[in-house]
């Protein structure tokens, strides 16, 4: 088992396997004090190695930024898309129009076909002034794409305010989201930037059993974050995965 | 065999006794994040397209392939309104939808939402059979209102009653799911599950909650609730149980995802699972029922509603507890033994409180399912031994008392017997001689 398997599924042959099933939506949150970008540049990585496509909505930081990070990992993020096996929709170019974003996504899978879709993140959506009605229409449609395409998304919310009393927006567009996903990553701090625990819980879509060992709560997983990436290992057992 | 319970095999079979007045063309299923409803609503469409009866499938949260088994997935017996594939804030009045779809948010959205579903109707009730209409989620279209909500399952109701008795709505509700915050919805709105269970909207309606069997055995060995595994008239649920449940839902008991923020605060969290705790042979969960207007529920006594017009039997409403089991293909009914951890749940229960003006038949407390005979002696319930055995006994008569004078007879009247000594100082005069009172 290699580092990089803390999330495998049972295919209906019974191999188990790292990649995404068909039309899964996989919910990540994270804290300021736990950002989990490392989680989707090593979802990116898994799936280019596989190989498989990968379609990215980048609406907070830039093409290059990932470019960097995956280059630690010996990915060339700029051959990948012109070799069309990584895609790139910049959310800048949509001048905060939820419609064009869409549009764009949507032309994007059409020349793709069935790929790994990623979102990050769905929260500077609401914070750049839609409102979260308008946020979840877009997921809705995003999550529509994705299982005519037979493909898999991952989409990145911030979790700081999901649970204060005050933020009805944020819990609101968590709720809708959670409702239409198969399986919430979180992302909890240790303390530390580099030092965290992720949860993984069912999602209230999921249907098959993949095998998806339920690690919530006391069994969480633990990891540790350093140049090369992200290093697993069960609470409490002191050994990596 | 184990029992499988009273409401969900017929529920399933559609074979829910018809009354004049219908056998609850209306079931609201709720379900929560500790446990989703969506297996059993699959369950149900299932054994309805098994029976080759047709399906009315509105979609406005999930893609209907998770909803409909592989094996029915092109059945003509399917009709399908689909609110969720259609492109977001594509439809303006010059470029109006592909057939076929719906989208409630657009303008007139909802207007054509309840036109392709009342068109749907009439054509697969011209076909004679029951029909089965699924609606996911009633939370979803509350989005538009909970007045959105009442119209179109109104709506509805009315387009099935013609047909033949037996068609029902079946609508999939989250508890306390959050409402839109930036809506123009006025703040005096009705709240979603009260209108949905009311009487103005279905005059029998068949309400079904699923709670994770954790629940039950922590209401169970903590609040000591008389929760029987074989619940019977003379051994009924705990009548608070309804409300501990709904208590407790509401206060989010479980969340997963609420951490105790120090070692003195209760986990209470429950580990998420597909179909509900592990228990050897399948997951399982616990289905409570609430009944109004249901005038055959095999559960009452027989001569409770025998007589009574269909009329009366509209408000009567009764409830049970059931379990729901999952299988390698989906869900079945499932008995409360087989859900529930006899381990985790308490062996000694309270007595009920009798409600005032009925007469009390006896104060004895309600047995455990493990004593089937009631004991009137209160002390053979304890975990400790309050009797004495025959030797015990005469050890105890043979014990001298310290205070009592040997012969064993006792002085009567309790008289003192002092004898001053050289200090005291003993005045046998009265005191009070001079006073003239």
């Amino acid at each position: 088992m290699s580092r990089d398997d803390f999330l495998t599924f049972t295919t209906p042959t019974g191999i188990r396997t790292s990649s995404l099933p068909i039309d899964f939506a996989v919910l990540l949150t994270d804290t300021l004090e736990s950002p989990a970008t490392f989680l989707l540049t090593h979802f990116v990585a898994r799936a280019l190695r596989e190989p498989r496509k990968v379609l990215f909505v980048g609406l907070s930081l830039a093409f290059e930024h990932y470019a960097t990070v995956l280059k630690k990992n010996g990915i060339q993020l700029a051959n990948e898309r012109t070799a069309d096996r990584f895609a790139f929709v910049d959310g800048s170019t949509a001048a905060g129009s939820l419609p064009k974003l869409y549009e764009a996504i949507a032309t994007a899978l059409q020349s793709s076909g069935s790929a790994l879709v990623i979102i990050d993140d769905l929260s500077s959506l609401l914070w750049s002034g839609h409102s979260s009605t308008d946020v979840a229409r877009f997921f809705a449609g995003v999550r529509a794409l994705v299982a005519s395409s037979s493909s898999s998304l991952v989409t990145l919310m911030h979790g700081d305010d999901l649970h204060t009393a005050g933020d009805l927006e944020d819990s609101h567009l968590f709720r809708r989201v959670l409702q239409q996903s198969d399986l919430w990553l979180q992302t909890t701090s240790l303390s530390s930037q580099t030092r965290g625990e992720l949860s993984i819980y069912r999602g209230p879509a999921l249907v098959e059993d993949y095998g998806i060992v339920d690690r919530s709560g006391p069994t969480a997983l633990q990891y540790k974050l350093d140049e090369s990436g992200p290093t697993f290992s069960v609470k409490g057992l002191g050994k990596f995965l | 065999m184990a029992q499988r319970g009273a409401l969900l095999p017929p529920l399933l079979a559609n074979s829910l006794l018809p009354s004049a007045a219908g056998a609850a063309p209306l079931v609201v299923l709720s379900d929560s994040l500790l446990q989703p409803g969506f297996l059993l609503l699959r369950e149900i469409i299932s054994t309805t397209l098994d029976r080759t009866d047709p399906l009315l499938l509105i979609s406005l949260e999930q893609t209907p392939s998770r909803l409909i088994p592989s094996a029915h997935r092109s059945s003509p017996l399917i009709s399908h309104v689909d609110g969720i594939s259609a492109p977001p804030f594509a439809s303006t009045s010059s470029t109006p939808l592909p057939a076929g779809l719906v989208d409630i948010h657009a303008e007139h959205g909802m207007q054509q939402l309840e036109k392709a579903v009342l068109e749907a109707i009439k054509q697969k009730k011209s076909e004679g059979k029951k029909l089965l209409v699924v609606l996911d989620s009633v939370d979803a279209l509350a989005e538009k209102g909970v007045h959105a909500v009442f119209s179109l399952v109104k709506k509805v109701l009315k387009a099935l009653e013609g047909g033949p008795s037996g068609s029902r709505l079946v609508v999939l509700h989250h508890t306390h799911f959050p409402s839109p915050p930036s809506s123009s919805l006025s703040p005096s709105e009705p709240l979603l599950l009260p209108t949905l269970l009311s009487p103005n909207l279905s005059p029998s309606t068949l309400h079904l909650t699923l709670h994770p069997s954790a629940l039950l055995e922590t209401l169970s060995s903590n609040y000591g609730l008389s929760i029987p595994l074989h619940p019977t008239q003379s051994n009924p649920l705990d009548l608070r149980l309804t409300f501990f449940l709904e208590s407790f839902t509401s206060r989010s008991w479980g969340d997963p995802f609420t951490r105790p923020k120090s070692s003195t605060e209760e986990d209470e969290r429950v580990p998420l699972d597909l179909g509900g705790r592990e228990s050897g042979d399948g997951g399982g969960c616990v289905v409570e029922w609430s009944v109004r207007g249901v005038s055959n529920v095999p559960t009452l006594p027989a001569g409770a509603v025998v007589g009574r017009k269909p009329e009366q039997t509209k408000r009567i409403l009764s409830r049970g507890l059931e379990g729901l089991r999952r299988t390698a293909s989906g869900v079945e009914p499932a008995s409360l033994e087989q859900v529930l951890d006899k381990r985790k749940m308490s062996s000694v229960t309270l007595p009920l409180p009798t409600p005032s003006g009925t007469p009390t038949t006896s104060t004895a407390p309600i047995t455990a399912p493990s004593r089937p005979s009631v004991d009137p002696n209160p002390t053979s319930l304890l975990p400790f031994n309050l009797s004495l055995t025959t030797s015990q006994a005469a050890a105890r008569e043979t014990v001298p008392l310290p205070f009592v004078p040997t012969g064993g007879v006792v002085v009567p009247g309790g008289g003192i017997d002092y004898s001053p000594d050289g200090g005291d100082d003993m005045d046998d005069d009265d005191p009070d001689e001079d006073l003239e009172v």
